[in-house]
């Protein structure tokens, strides 16, 4: 089954046409690395998902992209609710200046939730799930900004975590992180996979040939190739895949 | 600028390699020519020689795999150059073997130089060492070209080995028979033709390499 469908996808920025026929689809607890060169527009893809493209006026789109099936851009679509449903993690951490617990308790908050109980019990698994809870399980109450970039970026996964997402987007995670905290965030997306759907973003191909399932090639714009990622690094079927692969590009 | 072309870095150290590939396939080539020329006529220094190049060849494959091992590990190699560095580990280790191969067939030369073996065998001999010598060429050329055609003839170019093979065993049990008291002198000429064969098998596995670097599957069993 898909969690996320994108056929025939056009977007635009005013006049600027940026995604150009897309068709694309994720499967169910499977990992989606997208890579492609600077300004081809993966971002405006993964935010296209979640709808973040609406912030911006000048934003269009045609065409049609479905999350389990329903019309993402359906007048019906609650954009809160589809928020909840496709969590983003951003390539800087960006932890609120608030306590660690009330960091990943934030997003329980925002969705109506007033049961402390219930909101503990949240935090702690979420914090397990990003394995992130042995190191900070004993200064909960202590301020976010006191974590390193990795802690921090495994504290914005469980804040995405704690709304029970189905879908995960996540563009350049790990960009500023070191190589540790890297691998840890890797391992975490294999964990991850288990129960959500995640749409990678990286310049790394190395770490797209690590973490993903399937790779998809994105240039000026246009989709050129979506194969699973072993195929797609070793003996891709398009030759511009080929060359951005071999850094035989531009 | 037409060519597409990766980091200055990448290409260089690409460029080296090949260029210490090529030098080990020209090695292994005049060491299979020396052995042609042992068989007409023995001469202990070219013996000495094929030994010596021989010993060359180990150390220049193992330097080289050392040079692909760290290509890999700090460049990344992915797709074509990932399977052809991965592919040119397996070649240049057929390529050391010819040189064994060789070093054992001098050897094999040196115990039955004396021996009057008849003229036919040893010219069937030399043809089958001048012939391997061009499956060994076009072998070494079709990996570092990607020639999947002429990959595939490798296999073909075998039978005639084969043919060759054959026809010297024949002749070598008919003197047995005909000549039972020379037996023990020219059993090592089968050893001998056995080497040989072998080396042209080395050909044949750089060749399928080759196609299987190229397709990913190999010749006549996946595909
Ligand atoms: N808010 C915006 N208004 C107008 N154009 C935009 C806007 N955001 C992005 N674009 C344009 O859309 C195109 C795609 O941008 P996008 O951010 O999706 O690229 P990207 O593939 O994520 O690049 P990078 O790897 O650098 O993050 C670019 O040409 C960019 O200039
Ligand atoms: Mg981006």
């Amino acid at each position: 089954m898909y969690r996320i469908t994108a056929e025939h996808l056009n977007t635009y920025f005013g006049d600027a046409h940026i995604l150009k026929d897309i068709s694309l689809k994720v499967a169910e607890n499977t990992v989606m690395a997208l890579i492609g060169p600077s300004g081809c527009g993966k971002s405006t893809f993964l935010r296209s998902i979640n709808r973040m493209n609406d912030l911006i006026a000048s934003f269009k789109l045609e065409g049609t992209l479905l999350l389990d099936g329903n019309d993402i851009y359906s007048k019906n679509m609650d954009v809160v609710d589809l928020r909840r449903r496709v969590g983003m993690v951003f390539q800087k951490p960006n932890p609120f200046p608030k306590s660690i617990f009330e960091n990943v308790a934030y997003g329980l908050r925002i969705h109506g939730n007033d049961d402390e109980d219930y909101i503990a019990q949240r935090v702690e698994e979420s914090l397990k799930s990003a394995a992130i809870w042995d190191e900070v399980k004993d200064k909960l109450d202590q301020s976010a900004l006191g974590l390193s970039g990795g802690q921090q970026q495994r504290l914005c996964i469980a804040r995405t975590i704690a709304n029970n997402p189905e879908v995960i987007l996540m563009d350049e995670p790990c960009s500023a992180l070191d190589p540790i905290s890297t691998l840890k965030i890797e391992d975490l997306i294999h964990e991850l996979k288990k129960d959500y759907t995640i749409v990678i973003v990286t310049h790394n191909m190395q770490q797209a040939s690590r973490v993903s399932d399937f790779t998809s090639f994105f240039l000026n714009g246009e989709l050129i190739e979506s194969e699973k990622t072993e195929k797609l690094f070793v003996s891709p079927k398009e030759k511009k895949t080929e060359e951005y692969i071999t850094g035989r590009f531009g | 600028m037409s060519e597409k072309t990766p980091g200055i870095s990448f290409q260089n150290r690409m460029d080296n390699i090949v260029d210490d590939y090529r030098e080990l396939g020209n090695l292994a080539i005049r060491l299979n020519g020396d052995v042609v020329k042992l068989l007409e006529n023995y001469d202990e220094s070219v013996h000495k020689s094929i030994s010596a190049g021989s010993s060359t060849l180990d150390i220049k494959t193992i330097n080289l795999e050392r040079v692909c091992i760290r290509f890999m590990a700090t460049e990344q190699p992915l797709a074509k150059d990932l399977l052809f560095i991965e592919s040119m580990l397996r070649v240049i280790s057929h390529i050391k073997r010819v040189g064994h191969l060789c070093a054992k067939i001098a050897d094999s030369i040196r115990n039955i130089h004396e021996v009057p073996i008849p003229e036919k065998i040893l010219n069937q001999m030399a043809l089958m060492g001048e012939y391997i010598g061009v499956m060994l060429k076009k072998s070494f050329s079709v990996f570092l070209n990607h020639d999947l055609d002429k990959a595939r003839e490798l296999d073909r170019d075998d039978d005639k080995i084969d043919e060759l093979y054959d026809s010297i065993l024949n002749e070598v049990t008919s003197t047995m028979i005909n000549d039972a008291e020379f037996a023990p002198y020219i059993i090592d000429t089968i050893f001998l033709a056995r080497y040989m064969e072998r080396i042209a098998d080395k050909a044949v596995s750089i060749g399928s390499r080759t196609i299987f670097m190229i397709t990913l599957k190999r010749p006549g069993i996946d595909e």
